[in-house]
């Protein structure tokens, strides 16, 4: 094709027109010509400009908080992989938590011979493990947990067909003395999937139970020993 | 544009050298400027807030790893931001159509699934006061509007649903009737026409 049959594509290029075979035949020819790329930039500049007739929306602040996030995320990426890993990215908490796991692994290598902390450990690599195998897999999803979010920042990351969840806290505040967090999966009735009390870093919580057939997950404060049924409303929740 | 702040390239590029050195902060600093223009552009396209969240967060990722090879003989900051945007947008729509059969209209699956309203807001300038700020805003507002207006009707008709709807040219052509390849064409001298009626508005103002 000669430079003005590809110069009649220009319009359609820079207004992302194209189908993708003609754009990729396009910005071959555009590499190639300088007369192209002058207009491509004029005409840019103008369609950039139609952006300002949108009447503006404003984005949440957790956008603001993912965009914060991305040098943090990309230096855990990088620097082997091209393109991005879409989970990191979307997740940054998610990123900062398999960071914390990669390192516990770590610290569990290198203390592999001291026997007398091998319970701790094994239970430290159960968890490891299962955070591990729930990322892994396509079908995990997360959530946010909402409702009184001024006690803190929770992320579910869920996997219903493989049964595994695993709770991100990011935040949370400190419980009354004698009480601590207790975690419920809402099935038909609330089913108590495990107990946490917040460490001053973010961190990750197993749940336990049957997480294939609830619709949702809620955390209460209750005394320490744990409570049969929540007692309270929760604090925070989120259902699917 | 029409009045001199907020466009503050120079300022704009002085992120993207610090950003191309790796400060983060700059990085947030530039989203404030711009993060509500590329997200009220995407939400436009896509008609979903978490794809547009996505779309954003891929615009400022590709600005995170891209920012060294930022040109600015070929455009200001603010329009490559507004391109990628632009570009991921009707990408991510495509995407999204390809795999559902239909148009996207429904977020996409997992996690935050709320809808928030879509609320006025300031995208990109800052002049420190909200009023000028506002100002400003609806001035460039009325000035491409009043650019847009001053199109041919088919040309307008070809920018908007280009533009604004994320269509291809095929899919125009099939909407409007008009035959296939008329539509590339009217595309370039309907942004060769609006270029000239922006660059008028411009000069107009710095009478
Ligand atoms: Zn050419």
């Amino acid at each position: 094709m000669s430079h003005r049959e590809h110069a009649d594509s220009i319009g359609a290029y820079v207004l992302d027109a194209l189908e993708p075979e003609e754009r990729r035949a396009f910005e071959a020819h555009l590499r190639a010509c300088p007369i192209c790329r002058a207009e491509v930039d004029s005409l840019r500049a103008a369609a950039a400009d139609l952006a300002l007739a949108i009447p503006p929306a404003l984005p949440s602040g957790r956008l603001r908080d993912r965009i914060a996030a991305i040098p943090t995320v990309a230096r855990i990426e990088s620097p082997p992989s091209p393109r991005p890993i879409p989970w990191l990215v979307r997740w940054p908490a998610l990123a900062v938590a398999a960071a914390l796991v990669v390192a516990l692994g770590g610290l569990l290598a290198s203390n592999i011979q001291m026997k007398s902390e091998m319970a701790s450990m094994k239970q430290s690599m159960a968890m490891h493990q299962q955070v591990l195998t729930v990322l892994a897999d396509p079908a995990t999803k997360m959530t946010m947990l909402r409702g009184q979010e001024e006690m803190g920042r929770v992320t579910f990351v869920y996997n219903r067909q493989r049964n595994a969840g695993v709770l991100v806290i990011s935040t949370m505040k400190t419980p009354p003395a004698g009480q601590a967090y207790q975690l419920w999966l809402l099935l038909p009735e609330p089913a108590s999937a495990g107990m946490f009390k917040p460490q001053a870093e973010m961190h990750v919580v197993p749940v336990t139970g049957n997480i294939a057939m609830s619709k949702g997950i809620g955390i209460t404060v209750e005394p320490e020993q744990g409570s049969p049924r929540p007692t309270s409303q929760p604090l925070l929740i989120a259902t699917w | 544009m029409s009045v001199p702040a907020g466009g503050n390239d120079a300022e704009d590029r002085r992120f993207i050298a610090r950003i191309a050195r790796g400060d983060g902060a700059a990085l947030t600093s530039l989203y404030d400027r711009y993060g509500a223009m590329c997200y009220s552009l995407a939400l436009r396209i896509a008609h979903s807030v978490p794809l547009a969240e996505d779309v954003t967060q891929e615009v400022f990722l590709a600005v995170w790893q891209g920012a060294g090879k930022f040109d600015p003989e070929r455009g200001t900051v603010r329009t490559w931001l507004l391109a990628m945007a632009h570009h991921k947008a009707v990408d991510a729509v495509r995407r999204a159509e390809v795999r559902r059969g239909q148009p996207a209209d429904e977020p996409a699956e997992g996690g935050d699934e709320v809808r928030e309203p879509a609320r006025p807001g300031n995208p990109g300038m800052h002049l420190g006061d909200p009023v000028a700020e506002e100002a400003w805003l609806t001035l460039q507002r009325e000035a491409v509007q009043r650019a847009l207006e001053s199109l041919a009707p088919e040309q307008r008709e070809v920018v908007t649903l280009g533009y604004f709807e994320g269509m291809t040219h095929r899919e125009i052509a099939a909407r409007t009737g008009a035959p296939l390849g008329t539509i590339k064409t009217r595309m370039r001298l309907a942004l060769q026409a609006l270029a000239r009626a922006l660059r008028s508005v411009e000069t107009d103002a710095e009478r």
